[in-house]
């Protein structure tokens, strides 16, 4: 009987698991709307980072979708002036979503400064959306450790950095960096369930389930370079 | 006991086995990285489960579909039935890792088979009737408000809102019901329907004709649903048929961007077909998850014991839970999907 009660309980634990997994993903929680994302480092002539611009492609379908009606003088061409109601408008929403991206030092989220630099253009059925968010305070990747990622917490639009060349450099980067997927450690020896790690080094920020998914890009620097 | 039982029992073990080690890599909620450039130095190198590899595949699959999908769609104005066999099949495929996310009524699914099912041929087909009321409900929102009325794209997708929420108001709907019913049944359960049929424990004899017994439900003497649903108000088809309703009114707004997206490139109907596509390769995956829940439920029933009032107790519980259940996720998505409305 005890076998029994215990093939019971993990029975029982079981089902309360397909309830959980189920459960945290809420309304629209699997990518409707995917975004390859470029992003832009930019660096003052201290060798500070004091702004990044973000270019984000949408997809086909989302493109297409969100242009509709706006080429207004009905020419078929699509121009950045006929679609800078549409950026402006996605990047006044966007606002309250801190722009779905985070920038931090050693873990902390850096504050924003207003956002510049809005336009969008519409080449090849791809719709480019593009802003600047400049820090409100220019931080040293020597001195801490930069990372950024972006994406929608509601999971309802995938921002992935892009295939090719995600995060390119402006200005005066120092010499020393360069951005680096933080990634897990891939190797096949480590691939074992109990090695997975159960702390979150996030924090458990909250992000929702867009978080579990977001990629975080992080600034490799030699901090060496500063004592030279 | 027979060899088929005893093979039965050991995959049973090795599912939850596999279930409960998925969900505590579940519960750990390490951040994803896709596998992409070179490790970096500076990051703390964590070691990556087999859950979120495994998430991190679906994901990047998905995706990769979803591009060749766009493609697809434009290639077959000039394509021929090549062109219309690639858009169908990968539709179908799209639809079997899109669903593969939390969403599409697998919660809602899962827990009215908690709640009121036992037959996994049930289960399965009430899956595919929600996938397929989901894409008869894409293609008809998109071809009235659309190509009869010639509504925008925006327009039609704000309407897909008012769907969804209507949707989790009928979940919400149908969770009271179940639960209410469920409490109304109490004391006649025991009475209205004999646990006297004599076969002794039938486990997992499924040749068995008992009229009244499902496929796979002749574990215990448990009291069928079925019958007691039909002597309730309302019957099986109401709430069966009200679940379906619920899930299947609310489109996916996928289908909807793929069926504007054919629109707009003159191939409506390449985008009805690849809608029902979708809608059946989601249909596997709820399908899947629907055995999962039903399997998991029966081996919970069979761990209790044979004890007729352990068993009543236990599936009673779990219904209660269920239902419960279904109430929950109705108002929270209800109430969610009142909030404000994304920035795209």
């Amino acid at each position: 009987m005890q076998r029994e009660m215990k093939r019971g309980l993990i029975a029982s634990a079981a089902c309360v698991w397909l309830a959980a997994a189920v459960w945290p993903g809420g309304a629209a929680a699997h990518p409707h709307v995917w975004i390859d994302a470029y992003s832009e480092v930019i660096f003052d002539a201290a060798q500070r980072m004091t702004a990044l611009r973000v270019s984000w492609r949408f997809d086909e379908f989302y493109s297409l979708f969100a242009i509709e009606g706006l080429d207004k003088d009905g020419d078929g061409t699509y121009t950045p002036a006929e679609l800078q109601p549409l950026a402006d408008l996605n990047v006044t929403s966007l606002k309250e979503y801190g722009y779905f991206t985070e920038v931090r030092a050693d873990g902390e989220p850096l504050a924003y400064g207003p956002v510049s630099g809005t336009g969008a253009r519409y080449e090849d059925g791809i719709l480019t959306l593009a802003f600047t968010i400049p820090l409100a305070t220019p931080v040293d990747p020597l001195a801490a450790e930069v990372s950024f990622r972006s994406y929608d917490p509601t999971f309802y639009i995938a921002i992935e950095p892009a295939l090719q060349d995600p995060v390119t450099f402006a200005g005066d980067p120092p010499p020393s960096c360069r951005a680096v997927v933080q990634e897990s450690d891939e190797t096949p020896e480590t691939l074992t369930l109990s090695e997975t790690d159960f702390a979150d080094p996030q924090g458990g920020t909250g992000g929702g389930i867009g978080a579990l998914y977001a990629t975080t890009l992080v600034l490799a620097c030699d901090p060496a370079e500063k004592a030279q | 006991m027979s060899l088929a039982r005893a093979l039965r029992r050991l995959l049973a073990v090795a599912w939850l086995g596999v279930s409960l080690c998925l969900a505590a890599s579940a519960a750990a909620q390490t951040p994803l990285v896709p596998p992409r450039a070179e490790a970096p130095e500076p990051a703390a190198a964590e070691p990556a489960g087999l859950w979120q590899r495994g998430l991190v595949l679906l994901h990047d699959t998905q995706r990769d579909l979803h591009r060749q999908l766009a493609a697809a769609v434009r290639g077959l104005k000039d394509g021929g039935a090549a062109a219309a066999a690639l858009l169908i099949a990968l539709s179908l495929a799209y639809g079997v890792f899109h669903a593969a996310g939390p969403g599409h009524g697998k919660a809602v699914i899962s827990a009215y088979l908690l709640a009121n099912e036992q037959a996994v041929r049930r289960g399965v087909l009430l899956a595919f009737l929600a996938s397929l009321v989901q894409g008869l409900s894409a293609v008809a929102l998109v071809g009235v408000l659309a190509v009869l009325f010639g509504l925008a794209g925006v327009a039609v997708r704000d309407s897909v809102g008012a769907l969804e929420s209507a949707s989790y108001a009928l979940v919400a709907a149908v969770g009271l019901w179940l639960l209410v019913s469920l409490l109304r049944r109490r004391p006649e359960a025991g009475q209205a329907h004999g646990h006297d049929h004599g076969h002794g424990h039938d486990h997992g004899q499924h040749g068995h004709h008992h009229n009244h017994h499902h496929e796979g439900c002749g574990h215990h003497h448990l009291p069928d649903p079925a019958v007691l649903e039909r002597r309730s108000r309302g019957g099986l088809i109401g709430k069966a048929g009200g679940l379906v309703l619920a899930v299947g009114i609310r489109p996916c707004s996928g289908a909807v961007l793929v069926l504007l997206f054919a629109l707009a490139h003159g191939v409506f109907f390449a985008g009805v077909a690849a809608t029902f596509a979708m809608a059946l390769g989601t249909a596997v995956t709820v399908s899947a998850l629907a055995v999962l829940t039903l399997y998991s439920k029966r081996l919970a029933l069979a761990a209790v014991g044979a004890r007729q009032a352990w068993v009543e107790t236990a599936y009673r519980g779990l219904a209660l839970a269920g239902a419960a259940l279904l109430l929950l996720l109705g108002v929270g998505l209800f109430w969610a999907s009142l909030g404000a409305e994304g920035p795209f």
